[in-house]
């Protein structure tokens, strides 16, 4: 049981024990054969959708700032298919050695979410002086399972904050984000996690929810009691079946005997 | 007889939608019905259909893991008052630790004979993985008699339950199949973030560190 505060993304990555976010990937409906493929496979690519790289670029401009400074560098806006424009772009590639390359684009964008995260008061309490990045690893209790997770931020009094990019931060699209992308079996697998770690449980578990988009609308939630319970029993139920699979050493996709479907509601009539 | 919500038409179930948001902000109901107009709106329908008042039946159930239940206490209430007994239940109680058992009984009021339901024991509790509940050790026949008292009424009087688990027993359920933990909402923390965002929105330094120090640990 660990707490790591200062451990690199691609390290943590690298654990080899089961994060936050993979385990609705092995409940219905999808199956042990979709989650070994994203998650177990040691072929397996990490492939980052341009969602996911502005989700990543946000959470560094508004968690760690001094990073997002001292590790990025914007991209000039050279035609790299003329001589000049080559030569601008050499020049640049190597005073960009080591740092991360974003577009202007990017840059812009991810500066104009993380202004509209600290402009938002309840944000900024949240945030202000808050540990951030904060990793653990830890193997659950009940099914022997490593499990790792990756907490945005813990805020004072056992709070943890959990920063996401979303298109809509309105309560009820949020909501349904929470139910579509499983944050709450993640909220519910980083407050046992926490608990392992450091022995004390949360008190709460909020969400910052802020907009990809322009005007990037700020909103922050805390998962109520029902929301965190249905969380925490798919999470040990998506344990259980990763411990049996794991086990068994298989990792079944869909039923091979053929099953009767139905037009669905909508469509019925 | 009660009507399902469902077969209603729109101006009842309108109705229904304003009488869900009167008990919200009653006060009178429990925060996890308060917080949720429609499981306001399918408790009354579940109220009628159990043929009680709804803010009664709303602070006598409890949902744990998406699943609704009803308190043991309020299954008893619903079962002496139903006439279906006379008097209340009695409970034989016998060994000690380990050997603990309770066996429920009650005098049927049709029949006027007395009935038993299974007895249920620590040697049962361990078995089933309901032992995982700290309760029973702080209080085992407390435990005991709750399950013998639902055991003799899921038994032999069925309709009082209405198919509904009681609150003990998915608790008991949750504690013994899966790592599933109590929630961790406290309403204090919310409430004291809500103080400071409403406040002068920047946090006490010196809690902060306790945080970070709490976090570093």
């Amino acid at each position: 049981m660990t707490i790591l505060l200062d451990m690199p993304a691609p390290e943590y990555r690298s654990l080899d024990a089961v994060g936050g976010t993979a385990l609705k990937d092995i409940l219905p409906p999808h199956t042990p054969l979709h989650f070994w493929a994203r998650h177990v496979d040691p072929s397996r690519e990490f492939k980052e959708t341009p969602a996911m790289r502005l989700g990543t670029l946000a959470h560094l401009a508004i968690l760690e700032p001094e990073r997002w400074e001292a590790e990025m560098i914007v991209a000039p806006a050279v035609d790299r298919r003329t001589k000049s424009g080559k030569e601008a772009w050499a020049a640049f590639l190597t005073e960009a050695a080591g740092k991360e390359i974003v577009s202007a684009e990017d840059a812009a964008l991810v500066e104009s979410i993380a202004a509209a995260v600290r402009s938002h008061r309840g944000a900024r309490v949240l945030l202000q002086g808050a540990a951030t990045e904060v990793s653990l690893y830890w193997r659950d209790a009940h099914t022997g399972v490593l499990c790792k997770g990756r907490m945005d931020a813990v805020a004072r009094h056992d709070v943890i904050v959990d920063l996401k990019t979303c298109q809509d931060a309105s309560p009820k699209a949020f909501e349904r984000s929470v139910a579509n992308f499983g944050y709450h079996i993640q909220a519910a697998h980083y407050i046992d996690g926490y608990e392992a770690a450091t022995g004390a449980r949360p008190r709460a578990y909020v969400w910052i929810a802020v907009e990809s988009s322009a005007p990037h609308g700020v909103a922050v939630y805390a998962a109520d009691a029902a929301m965190l319970e249905v969380g925490a029993e798919k999470r040990a139920m998506a344990l259980e079946i990763i411990a049996e699979c794991a086990e068994a050493g298989e990792w079944p996709g869909y039923p091979d005997e053929i099953q009767t479907i139905s037009l669905p509601g909508w469509a019925a009539y | 007889m009660s009507e399902s919500i469902a077969l209603l038409d729109a101006t009842k179930i309108e109705q229904i939608k304003s009488h869900a948001k009167i008990i919200a902000a009653s006060g009178l109901v429990p925060d996890h019905f308060a917080k949720n107009p429609q499981a306001i709106y399918t408790a009354i329908d579940m109220a009628r259909a159990l043929k009680e008042e709804p803010v009664t039946f709303m602070q006598n159930v409890y949902f744990i893991g998406g699943r609704a239940g009803m308190y043991a206490q309020y299954m008893l209430s619903r079962l002496r008052r139903s006439g279906a007994i006379r008097g209340t239940v009695r409970y034989r109680v016998e060994g000690k630790g380990d050997s603990l058992a309770v066996t429920c009984s009650a005098v049927d009021a049709e029949t006027g004979e007395e009935i038993f339901g299974p007895t249920v024991s620590m040697s049962m509790a361990n078995a089933e993985g309901w032992t995982k509940n700290p309760k029973y050790r702080s209080m085992p026949e407390v435990m005991l008699r709750k399950r013998a008292v639902t055991f003799l009424v899921r038994e032999h009087y069925p309709d009082v339950l209405m198919g509904f688990s009681t609150v003990e027993e998915l608790e008991d359920m949750a504690h013994g199949s899966r790592t599933v933990r109590a929630t961790v909402v406290e309403d204090d923390a919310i409430a004291d973030l809500n103080a400071k965002i409403l406040g002068d929105g920047e946090p006490e330094s010196q809690v902060v560190e306790a945080a970070e120090a709490e976090v570093a640990r």
